[in-house]
């Protein structure tokens, strides 16, 4: 079972190796020792799944070594393996081996290529330790490593200003959830003296239970926060946006498939504390509506069409907040793994496309036809067709299928209208993205990047997965979260009633199209357009919030920095200078000045003693 | 009858010019002059303070300090011919070495 060590240790051997030897060997030999590093983590992830089947247990325990322990308190540097860590693994672990493959054809040309391919490694180690881990501590670590590593990845065309200071706001947003996850840990080592998870679900299970609520609601609010501003949910959803300025290829792999569902994952491994305070899955659900509908209505008003990615991922993550709301954790899981398999899909054929029309990312002046790249095409297409979850052909049809089923057996009506209008909203974002940058007429452009293994490979594989075969990979992960499934007859309505409002939606975008229904010719519309669009293209105004706290910050800081303290210390830095002055006077080699100051000081002393 | 408080008052003022006299001037001689003004105000104090407890003392203290300050002048002067013989000058800040 020790292969699982491999799963980190091998890319942060790629990862230093890549470092060390950047000045010996070329690109590519730079390129294989990743490359072959990451295929080593994700067959010894493969292979732990195959011992774990062996093994028969619920779920198992790898400890590494004791890394402190003062007392009673103890760090372990331990492994927990259960389904949900495993799967996840091989989640990350392949989906970073695809898209380190298709970085190698997309960046071959960049100068720094090396860095991007030894961060890749370092993210895919610290993001297999964050999953692995049995405690919060280690976790934490992890959790911490990815930002890191998101932020160097998000800065990687430095050259540019902009982005780095792009980068640099997107680290601090998301740097929110690290200080709550920290505050969230400490208070659960307060509440159970321990970090392991399995220890607190113990302690959380017995039959007295556990008597401090309290801490407990503290404990849960700080974990939702911290997993809320990592999966860039509401609130602090305005730093996923902005970290589009890093390589696409970057961005396919950490702000849509891995490190923003972390968030997802820290609330499904810490479910145990969530189940037995009840009140937040209400909570849960209501962020997670607020940015599917937020999410994908700004998607709508965007140009940029890694923005439009950015803001349906948002969206997309809601549902998955939405689906542990109505305690259907297995469905959440489900669609973190689909929608990872579909957005990456996107995102690299988006790659494709981008690289075609020379970096232009506008989607009213970029265009894909057949002739350019038919792979490309027909996977941003398929990709496409699963995020708007299109009926009976796609991934995402049945997964998202699932979670709508479970909300309506929770019995929370309105959030499954706002589930319906959120797909509604999706299949109009899509539309409008597809329709707008693939063209059917022959394109003539110019191409320097030519196709070859290492491009078709990623996209053929992604493309096969994001079909319904892919349904049949994705694991059923009922049995581990102790879930009943039944499926009635309501289910296949739910399923129709889905497909159905997504055809609609798609034959009324047509027709809008056709009769320019949506323009500022239409009288009624024309006010709604000059009160209401401002509102959606400027982000609900969060974005300014964010800014206004930062001029706030800026104001207060100019106030502080005349430290008042400083008057107080320069008082005593005045006299002794005063002082040292007044002495230096004394000592000035004079004889008479002596005398006067020996008198003086005689006088003095004499009338001391005389009066005390 | 002069009452002690004024030769208090004298023998304090003296000792003050005697003070003024030894400090404000470079002269080597002028400055053991001050000294000499210094200690007959201490004597006028000795014989007024005599006087005034009607005690023999401060007469005969006053005699030994004469013979003390006499003997005192000798030794003063004598370093005043060997100081101006060496230094051509009687100015005292002559003999500062401590460089400014």
């Amino acid at each position: 079972m020790s292969i699982i060590l491999g799963t980190f240790l091998f890319p942060i051997l790629g990862f230093f190796l890549s470092i060390f030897l950047k000045k010996i060997f070329n690109k590519k030999i730079l390129f294989f020792i990743g490359f072959f590093s990451l295929l080593a983590s994700f067959l010894s992830s493969l292979f732990s799944l195959y011992f774990f089947y062996k093994l028969k247990k619920h779920f198992f325990l790898f400890n590494l070594w004791n890394l402190m322990s003062v007392d009673k308190f103890k760090f372990n540097i331990s492994f927990l393996l259960d389904e949900l860590s495993l799967y996840m693994l091989i989640m990350i672990t392949g989906i970073g081996i695809i898209i380190y493959s298709f970085s190698y054809w997309y960046m071959y040309l960049e100068e720094e290529v090396t860095k991007f391919f030894s961060y890749i490694n370092l993210f895919i180690s610290s993001m297999s330790i964050l999953v692995l881990s049995d405690n919060f501590l280690l976790l934490y670590f992890g959790w911490e490593s990815v930002g890191i590593c998101s932020y160097l990845l998000v800065s990687f065309y430095n050259k540019n200003c902009k982005n780095v200071f792009y980068s640099i706001k997107s680290f601090l947003i998301s740097k929110i959830s690290d200080i709550f996850f920290l505050i969230s840990i400490l208070l659960i080592y307060y509440c159970f003296k321990t970090f392991n998870i399995i220890e607190i679900s113990k302690i959380l299970n017995l039959n007295n239970g556990y008597q401090n609520l309290f801490f407990i609601k503290l404990v849960c609010i700080f974990l939702l926060l911290s997993a809320i501003s990592k999966s860039a949910q509401f609130p602090f959803h305005t730093w996923l946006p902005y970290a589009m300025v890093g390589p696409t290829t970057a961005s396919a792999l950490i702000h849509s498939a891995t490190m923003v569902t972390s968030g997802v994952y820290l609330i499904s491994r810490a479910r145990d504390i969530f189940i037995f305070d009840n009140e937040f899955f209400f909570i849960i659900s209501l962020v997670g509506s607020a940015s599917i509908v937020l999410g994908s209505i700004l998607a709508i008003f965007n140009k940029d069409i890694k923005k439009i990615l950015a803001y349906s991922t948002i969206s997309q993550i809601g549902y998955m907040f939405l689906s542990i709301g109505a305690k259907a954790w297995n469905e959440a899981i489900l669609y973190l793994i689909s929608h990872a398999i579909f957005k990456s899909l996107i995102f690299i054929s988006t790659c494709c496309i981008i690289a075609n029309n020379k970096n232009n990312q506008n989607i009213f002046k970029i265009s894909m036809s057949k002739e350019d790249n038919i792979l490309a095409y027909f996977s941003f297409l398929i990709g496409s067709l699963s995020l708007m979850s299109f009926p009976v052909i796609t991934l995402g049809f049945y997964s998202k299928g699932e979670i709508l089923f479970k909300i309506f057996e929770s019995k929370n009506y309105l959030f499954l209208y706002i589930a319906i209008i959120g797909s509604i909203f999706t299949t109009i974002y899509t539309l409008r993205l597809f329709l707008n940058v693939l063209s059917l007429n022959k394109g003539s452009i110019s191409k320097n990047l030519h196709e070859n293994f290492f491009h078709d490979i990623p996209l053929l594989v992604l493309m096969f997965f994001s079909t319904f075969l892919g349904f049949f990979a994705i694991p059923n992960l009922s049995h581990f979260f102790c879930q009943i499934n039944k499926k009635n007859n309501f289910y296949n309505y739910l399923e129709v009633l889905s497909s159905i409002v997504t055809i609609v939606t798609f034959i009324f975008y047509f027709l809008s199209k056709k009769n320019k229904l949506f323009t500022k010719k239409n009288f009624i519309l024309e006010k709604i357009y000059t009160f209401i669009i401002p509102m959606f293209k400027k982000d609900f105004y969060i974005n300014s919030f964010y800014t206004f706290l930062e001029y706030l910050y800026v104001f207060l800081s100019k106030i502080l920095y005349k430290d008042i303290s400083k008057k107080f210390i320069s008082i005593s830095i005045f006299f002794i200078k005063f002082f040292n002055k007044l002495f230096l006077e004394f000592h000035c080699g004079s004889l008479k000045r002596y005398i006067i100051i020996f008198f003086v000081v005689l006088v003095f002393t004499t009338t001391l003693i005389m009066f005390i | 009858m002069i009452s002690a408080f004024y030769c208090f008052i004298l023998s304090a003022a003296m000792f003050s010019l005697g003070i003024l006299v030894f400090v404000i001037k470079k002269n080597f001689f002028l400055m053991l002059i001050g000294l000499e003004i210094m200690i007959n105000s201490c004597l006028l104090l000795f014989i007024s303070s005599g006087n005034y407890w009607n005690d023999a003392l401060g007469q005969i203290i006053y005699i030994f300090i004469i013979t003390i300050s006499a003997v005192e002048v000798c030794i003063n002067l004598s370093l005043l011919f060997k100081f101006y013989k060496i230094n051509n000058t009687l100015n005292v800040n002559s003999l500062s070495e401590l460089k400014k």
